[in-house]
């Protein structure tokens, strides 16, 4: 993959994170503004580098019924693994893929910022990955298709120390399964 | 500092030496009589009617000996003290002055020593930081 | 809250070891007693070749000042340097204000051994207080001088010194191409750290067992889940102990028998606490909450302490393991987690978060009363000395975390710089001998 191709998709896949977000209603208004103050970083930088590789490898094939979603992280606010209406609408796209798609399996990795100690956290980033999976199987996704993990604050996508860091760092990513 | 009640002494008879001139006002300078205690060199003190030394159980004064001869001795209690130059008494007075501050010092000149001898002692004393010095005599 | 060391007014800020050579290993005093007891270890004179011995009494210096009960007299400001008795003046140490004065001399043995003398003095008392023979390896010099360094300081305040323990704590380096974690157990003031583990996933939470020979720590599986594992020191070996996919297993802590490991695990769904038998693996639940109950530690035989969400934030809870009667013990502050209980049991450090960021505090079971010992916006991962006197943790500043101390009382605290990236979870042994 050519350096500019792969710099393409990576704006690409980005943009959608920005799309999946900022249609979040307002009830999740403190996340919108980290986001807001975080978009510039964001686009260029902050999505996995593996994620791009994925979502440029699937995107041009030959157009199945429906596309694997593109964006695989949601955010959650401090200390909580409640899921915001922004989380819920990107969660609902996978929904609609695992159900399409009950041979593909996904791995639910729960993450926190690096406030609090490191145990608190694990199970912290545990809770949020488990809040994923119970509202995709409310919605039908089978248990057996979603596999659920926790590294707490040990693997930060963002290695700072401020507010903008901590919201991206408040996640779960869902990765699918080759 | 050790200048409380009565053992100061006026300054007046000491300002008419010319060489030491201002840096020794600054001196706090007391006559003490020997301390029974004290132990040292062979020294022919003085005699003179003096106070006795105050006893400070706490504080550990620095004396330094001339003795007839004109050598200079730390009194530290050693089994056989040495002569030391006056320069290595300065480097001493400054380290005891550094972790001790206020430490007084107590000379003990023979009395047969020159004048300027002792003067020079307490030339150096005095630019080394100390503040108290004690001449030390024998009570009549 | 009342933080005890903003009542201190004059802030120590002391440089050890002046050396530009050493400086990037200097630990650094930020705050110290006011009358700390003036003491002088005089260089060690050895009749061999190699500078060790002289290295010897800067290491015990240094040692002593970093209690901050000590002051320690430069050796310029020293007017001689006795090794022997006969050669004491005590007068001269009196002049120079000293409590005590260390004096000591080496010679090389026959394979390669070192034969260590030291002596303690009290100049006013005009009295010996040690006289000491010590014989080692000679690659044993820091450890020799760690030996001595326990004596004179059990000998001086009336408690056990700690110098010879040691410190495991995890780092985290960045290759480029992502994270290095490794696990590394160091002399007590950080010296002389050995990888004792790596992985490229992450390592947490080691925990000593308490005969020393042992840690347990968590580390993770290739399918991401953490797990549970007891590192044999002498032999480097390495088994785990508690392991489930899809699960949480983690936050170990050994039993004081050294029979048990408490831990947590989300085996049966949400994080509780649990313990194992060692010998047989036979595991049994200790809470049943949907909340988070995790970071267990022993107060005694038969009573944990642990973190619980259960209140909606994280906070102190202890529970009786005979009669599993929970109590909370912390009210103070948003946010306690990650305990850890004295060897006597009657005191816990822990995390603490008043809203003014995160700090080590500590708690007298006894009293109930909590006491915030640090300032600084990112404390964590508090561990105590087995002597009680001091508390390691990790302290996050400009983005880089490093190993700190702060004495119980919290008037005393120093800070290590970073040596690999960033430096975290301390874990203080217990005693080695």
């Amino acid at each position: 993959m050519s350096k500019f191709k792969l710099l393409q998709v990576m704006l690409v896949t980005g943009t959608l994170v920005i799309a999946g977000c900022s249609s979040a209603p307002t009830d999740d208004a403190g996340m919108a503004e980290d986001m807001d103050t975080t978009e510039e970083t964001r686009t260029t930088g902050l999505m996995p580098l593996g994620e791009a590789e994925v979502a440029e490898a699937e995107a041009p094939e030959e157009e199945p019924a429906m596309a694997m979603p593109s964006v695989r992280v949601v955010y959650f606010e401090f200390d909580s693994f409640s899921l915001s209406s922004a989380a819920r609408n990107v969660l609902d796209r996978h929904v609609a893929y695992l159900r399409e798609n009950p041979e593909a399996v996904i791995v639910l990795e729960g993450h926190t910022d690096e406030r609090g100690s490191a145990e608190y956290n694990l199970a912290l980033g545990e809770n949020r990955a488990k809040s994923v999976q119970d509202y995709m199987n409310l919605r039908g996704v089978e248990n057996s298709q979603m596999y659920v993990t926790s590294f707490g604050e040990m693997n930060p996508a963002v290695a700072e120390s401020n507010e903008a860091a901590w919201a991206r760092n408040r996640r779960v990513e869902l990765q699918y399964q080759d | 500092m050790r200048t409380r009640g009565n053992r100061r002494r006026p300054m007046a008879e000491i300002n008419v030496v010319p060489y030491i001139d201002v840096m020794l006002v600054l001196l706090v300078i007391f006559m003490v009589t020997a301390p029974m205690l004290t132990q040292g060199v062979d020294v022919d003190l003085p005699r003179v009617s003096t106070e006795p030394l105050p006893a400070d159980e706490d504080r550990e004064n620095l004396i330094v000996s001339v003795t007839a001869d004109q050598e200079y001795f730390l009194e530290l209690g050693e089994d056989s003290p040495q002569s030391v130059p006056l320069t290595e008494i300065q480097t001493f007075v400054r380290q005891v002055l550094e972790n001790n501050p206020g430490t007084a010092v107590l000379v003990r000149g023979d009395q047969s020593v020159p004048y300027g001898r002792v003067v020079e002692l307490m030339v150096m004393l005095q630019q080394s930081g100390v503040h108290n010095v004690g001449l030390v005599t024998e009570p009549l | 809250m009342k933080k005890l060391w903003l009542s201190l007014t004059i802030m120590l800020t002391v440089a050890l070891l002046a050396g530009a050579a050493q400086a990037d290993r200097t630990i650094t005093i930020i705050r110290g007693y006011d009358d700390p007891f003036r003491i002088s270890v005089v260089p060690f004179v050895w009749d061999g070749s190699g500078s060790e011995p002289s290295e010897m009494s800067t290491i015990i210096e240094n040692n002593l000042e970093r209690t901050g009960q000590f002051d320690a007299l430069p050796r310029s400001d020293m007017r001689s340097w006795p090794t022997r008795s006969e050669s004491m003046v005590f007068r001269e140490w009196r002049l120079l204000n000293q409590d005590y004065v260390v004096i000591g001399r080496a010679r090389p043995l026959d394979n390669g051994r070192v034969e260590v003398t030291y002596e303690l003095y009290d100049p006013y008392a005009e009295r010996r207080m040690i006289a000491r023979t010590l014989t080692g390896d000679r690659s044993q010099w820091r450890q020799l001088a760690h030996r001595a360094s326990d004596a004179i300081y059990e000998e001086i305040t009336g408690v056990r010194g700690v110098f010879s323990t040691k410190i495991a704590y995890v780092a985290i380096e960045d290759t480029g191409s992502g994270r290095r974690h490794t696990l590394y157990v160091s002399d007590a003031d950080g010296e002389q750290e050995q990888a004792v583990f790596e992985a490229d996933l992450p390592i947490m939470s080691p925990a000593w067992s308490p005969d020393a020979s042992q840690i347990a720590f968590v580390t993770f599986a290739p399918d991401g889940s953490s797990e549970v594992r007891i590192l044999t020191l002498g032999d480097g070996t390495v088994r785990t102990a508690a392991q489930r996919q899809g699960a949480i297993n983690s936050a170990p802590a050994f039993s004081p028998d050294g029979r048990r490991l408490a831990y947590t695990s989300s085996r049966d769904g949400a994080a509780n606490i649990y313990v194992m038998e060692l010998s047989s693996g036979q595991v049994q639940q200790i809470t049943r909450h949907w909340a988070i109950d995790t970071e267990p530690d022993w107060v005694d035989d038969d009573t944990l302490i642990f973190t619980s969400g259960r209140s909606g934030r994280a906070q102190i809870y202890r529970i009786n393991l005979g009669s599993d009667d929970v109590e909370r013990l912390t009210f103070d502050g948003r946010y306690n987690a990650r305990a850890r209980a004295s060897v006597t049991g009657d005191r816990i450090v822990m995390v603490h978060n008043d809203g003014d960021g995160y700090n080590i505090a500590t708690m007298d079971l006894g009293s109930r009363i909590l006491q915030v010992l640090t300032g600084n916006p990112q404390d964590e991962a508090p561990s105590l000395a087995p002597n009680d006197s001091m508390v390691v943790y990790a302290t996050t500043q400009g983005g880089t975390s490093r190993l700190a101390w702060v004495s119980i009382d919290g008037m005393v605290e120093n800070v290590m710089p970073s040596r690999f990236g960033n430096v975290r979870e301390p874990a203080w042994s217990p005693f080695t001998y």
